[in-house]
């Protein structure tokens, strides 16, 4: 019995399920307080309603690492491993399924991938221009025309050297 | 309206540049109001890491370097001509310069990320003995200030005279010191009374912040202790320094590694070293105690002067200023487990660490428009028209 006991079972929006170990579900703040709250129940069904099933597939990936990295390196070494893995695992997403894992993670509250996907996000859009920054996360210019310029005139040197490729 | 929730959002712009954060401002009205805000401003600097600035201020650039890698970035250049510049304190991306306009003390506060700077009004001081300055923050009330103790009679001896704030000026007064202090908020000057026991003293130019206090040492009566002034409560404090040191004539410098005050202290004649001594608890005399002992064969030759700046990322290797009687200082990174230093190829008459970040020089609160005359002191015509000029733009 202990081997079904320490396992969850994640179901997509798509109603995909996916089978995690207790170990890694934990890491997802949301899966942990539902099956608190439900505890004693047999049922160890968490719908993650708005979450797609690519979306959760990663996160599991991101975390089954994690977990075993951990174990792994207990004595030392387990922040340089993780990072060599965050490289790898972000280098196989794309720009715009980045902003979709961004959501994801912050509904389910995974910390350690929140700040991961951020972090890579932030790279992205480190050197762009205001105009592709608009265009990736979606936002519609509400200035006006006059107050565009006044505001880019106030500091004009940080325009310069932007890169969209 | 963004595809992402306003705390996405705020996580990210958070791990981004102030260069980048400048230029995204024009993004939307909602990402205006979020990087300008305060609290952004916050969230930002806790995720900065530190680097080093330093350099010659004469020629008007400020090199700028990576504290892990060392790398160069884009040096940093004074928003105006200044003689004899030199840097009081850096503090949360701000930079306080001080120096001389057209022969004019002056001293300017400096964000030289977000390139915008304020002139300080015009203090007590002449345009012989500008005293001795500090620089720091108060958390509590979120605020900037300035340190100057002035010497009420002109001085009576002093050891040298230079810009270079690396060469270890020392003023005696023999008469009492006022203690003006300058926030930012209110922008101006004000006078704090001084303890009794704060007379006849032989004070260093330079200043250390840390631990919510600015700190300079100080020879009461022949013997050495730090002087610290708290930020928040504005009030001055002795703290002893190592019980073996405070009695021995050798030469101390004030540093900091990480949130420790430390003190090194010359090995008599400065020829073999210099011993480390941190604080581990703040205020507490018995704290103090020896981290190592920094050879001076690891450099091939013998220094008259050094402080601690940094702790490398891993906190295996420590960052140090070191200086010689006569020409510029050098910065080196020093392994004590293994006693090797690595020289930097930079030389620099002064260093501090840095954080880029977008606090501001102009502190929300309008100038008002005339200062009333007891704000200011009174018989610094040339100061006050230079103010005046300065800050007509």
């Amino acid at each position: 019995m202990a081997s079904t006991d320490d396992k969850v079972i994640l179901k997509s929006s798509e109603g995909e399920c996916f089978e995690v170990d207790m170990a890694v579900a934990s890491h997802l703040q949301i899966v942990k307080s539902v099956l608190e709250d439900c505890e004693g129940s047999s049922d160890k069904v968490v719908s993650l309603f708005i979450v797609e099933a690519k979306y959760v597939a990663m996160i599991i990936e991101y975390y089954k690492n994690y977990v075993e990295l951990k174990e792994k390196h207990e004595e030392g070494g387990f922040e340089e491993k993780l990072k060599e893995f965050e490289k790898q695992f972000l280098e196989q997403i794309d720009k715009k399924e980045l902003k979709g894992l961004v959501m994801a993670v912050n509904y389910l509250n995974a910390p350690a991938l929140f700040d991961v996907v951020c972090t890579a996000i932030a790279k992205h859009i480190e050197n762009k221009s205001v105009e592709y920054v608009r265009e990736y996360f979606g936002i519609v210019n509400d200035f006006t025309a006059e107050e565009e310029a006044q505001i880019r005139e106030e500091h004009r040197w940080a325009y310069d050297g932007v890169n969209d490729d | 309206m963004s595809e992402l929730a306003e705390d996405i959002e705020l996580e990210i712009l958070s791990k981004l540049c102030v260069k980048s954060l400048l230029r995204l401002r024009c993004v939307s009205k909602t990402w205006i109001s979020i990087i300008s805000s305060n609290y952004f401003v916050k969230c930002h600097l806790k995720k900065r890491t530190s680097s080093l600035i330093f350099g010659e201020l004469d020629d008007n650039g400020v090199q700028h370097i990576s504290l892990d890698g060392n790398q160069l970035s884009n040096p940093f250049y004074l928003p105006i001509k200044i003689t004899c510049a030199s840097i009081i304190g850096s503090c949360n991306g701000l930079v306080c310069i001080q120096g001389f306009i057209l022969r004019i003390p002056t001293i300017l506060l400096w964000n030289p990320s977000v390139r915008t700077y304020r002139y300080l009004p015009p203090t007590s001081f002449t345009a012989h003995d500008v005293g001795v300055f500090g620089f720091g923050y108060d958390s509590m009330n979120d605020d900037y200030l300035v340190m100057n103790l002035v010497p009420t009679n002109s001085r009576v001896l002093c050891d040298h005279v230079s810009c270079y704030d690396t060469i270890p000026h020392k003023y005696h007064y023999k008469s009492r010191l006022e203690l003006w202090v300058y926030r930012l908020q209110r922008h101006r000057w004000t006078r704090i009374d001084v303890p009794y026991w704060f007379t006849d003293v032989e004070l260093r130019v330079n200043s250390l912040f840390v631990h919510e206090a600015c700190h300079w040492l100080i020879n009461i009566k022949s013997t050495q202790v730090i002087v610290a002034f708290h930020t928040t409560t504005e009030k001055l404090e002795r703290l002893s320094l190592p019980m073996l040191l405070s009695k021995e004539k050798n030469k101390y410098y004030l540093g900091v590694l990480g949130d420790w005050l430390c003190v090194s202290c010359m090995q008599p004649k400065a020829v073999k070293g210099a011993d480390i001594w941190v604080m581990k608890e703040y205020g507490i005399e018995d704290s103090w105690v020896k981290l190592f002992s920094f050879s001076c064969e690891a450099l091939g030759k013998s220094i008259d002067r050094l402080v601690p700046i940094s702790f490398s990322k891993n906190k295996e290797r420590i960052l140090l200023k070191v200086g010689w009687k006569v020409g510029k200082g050098a910065l080196v990174w020093y392994d004590p487990e293994t006693n090797t230093a690595e020289r930097l190829p930079y030389y620099h008459t002064c260093a501090y660490t840095f954080v880029e970040s977008l606090v501001k020089t102009i502190n929300g609160r309008r100038i008002p428009k005339k200062r009333k005359l007891s704000d200011t002191i009174t018989g610094l015509h040339t100061n006050d028209r230079l103010y005046a000029y300065l800050t007509r733009f």
